[in-house]
């Protein structure tokens, strides 16, 4: 298996329901997808999120609609399926 | 159960950078969100943070009521059935499970769980009468008919306390699905998912 990228911990998984060999995972650490299942992760250039991420969500119905909560409260939305993130709003 | 690291340790060299996006979007309380769930009927948001809160554009957020003595213990889950939406399970360490079948007008107590430290709940992906539920300090129970009774399938990966657990429809052994759990030391799966 491939190596979880931060010394972090993983508060968050989702997995996405059109393919499920693909993965995003979120902590303190930052918010990463695996496209093989939790071999490899990349790092997904969100941003910071105070706190890390804790949350993720994923519209079953319009699943090119993901969700990720910071600790904070800060919630980012995806509308390509986790390609770009944006603050919800 | 088989539990495999996802990777430990080192930093990855693309380690995300500052951020691009710079404005903050509140949630529904003081407190950390610790799960979201979207709605499949009209993509509304609920999430669990010391409640359940529910918002259609993750700005504005309306309570969910619980029982108050529920609410106070610590609600930090909260999963929606997708295939019946009005069917919503809340946990939390303290709180045991409750779930609504009425889109959370009315809430009742699940039963059968050794405590009420539930530290995470997952539902799985295709069989929806089949929930997971991580209990702090004895392991990960099973319920194949909504809640109605539970089983104790596992002691986790490890015994590691569990942030987080998600089924994945991807075939294994057993034709169950795997597990993934989240941990403070990154994630785990289990590939024959009892």
């Amino acid at each position: 298996m491939g190596r979880w990228p931060t010394p972090t911990e993983a508060a968050a998984i989702l997995v996405d329901v059109r393919e499920p060999r693909r993965l995003f995972a979120g902590g303190p650490g930052g918010l990463f997808l695996s496209t093989d299942a939790g071999r490899i992760w990349q790092a997904i250039p969100v941003g910071a999120a105070r706190g890390g991420w804790v949350a993720l969500a994923q519209d079953p119905r319009r699943p090119q609609n993901l969700f990720a909560a910071a600790a904070d409260g800060t919630l980012f939305r995806s509308r390509d399926g986790g390609t770009t993130w944006h603050p919800a709003q | 159960m088989l539990s495999v690291a996802l990777g430990l340790g080192l930093i990855h060299a693309r380690d995300t950078g500052p951020s691009s996006a710079g404005q903050s979007i509140q949630g529904p309380t003081a407190a950390a969100p610790r799960s979201l769930a979207v709605d499949p009927r009209d993509g509304s948001l609920k999430t669990a943070s010391l409640g359940v809160f529910r918002s259609e554009d993750g700005r504005r957020w309306k309570s969910i009521p619980v029982p108050a003595p529920l609410a106070q213990s610590g609600i930090g889950q909260v999963v929606v059935n997708p295939d019946k939406p009005t069917l919503i399970y809340a946990a939390g360490v303290g709180s045991g499970i409750i779930l609504s079948e009425d889109g959370g007008t009315t809430w009742r107590r699940v039963a059968g769980l050794p405590s009420m430290a539930v530290q995470a709940l997952a539902i799985y992906a295709f069989r929806r009468e089949t929930l997971f539920a991580s209990i702090r300090g004895r392991g990960i129970y099973r319920t194949e008919n909504g809640g109605q009774e539970w089983r104790r399938m596992d002691g986790g990966p490890d015994g590691k306390p569990l942030l987080a657990l998600v089924h994945s429809p991807l075939p294994g052994s057993m034709n169950t699905g795997w597990l993934y759990a989240g941990t403070l030391y990154g994630p785990y799966v289990s590939m024959d998912c009892f």
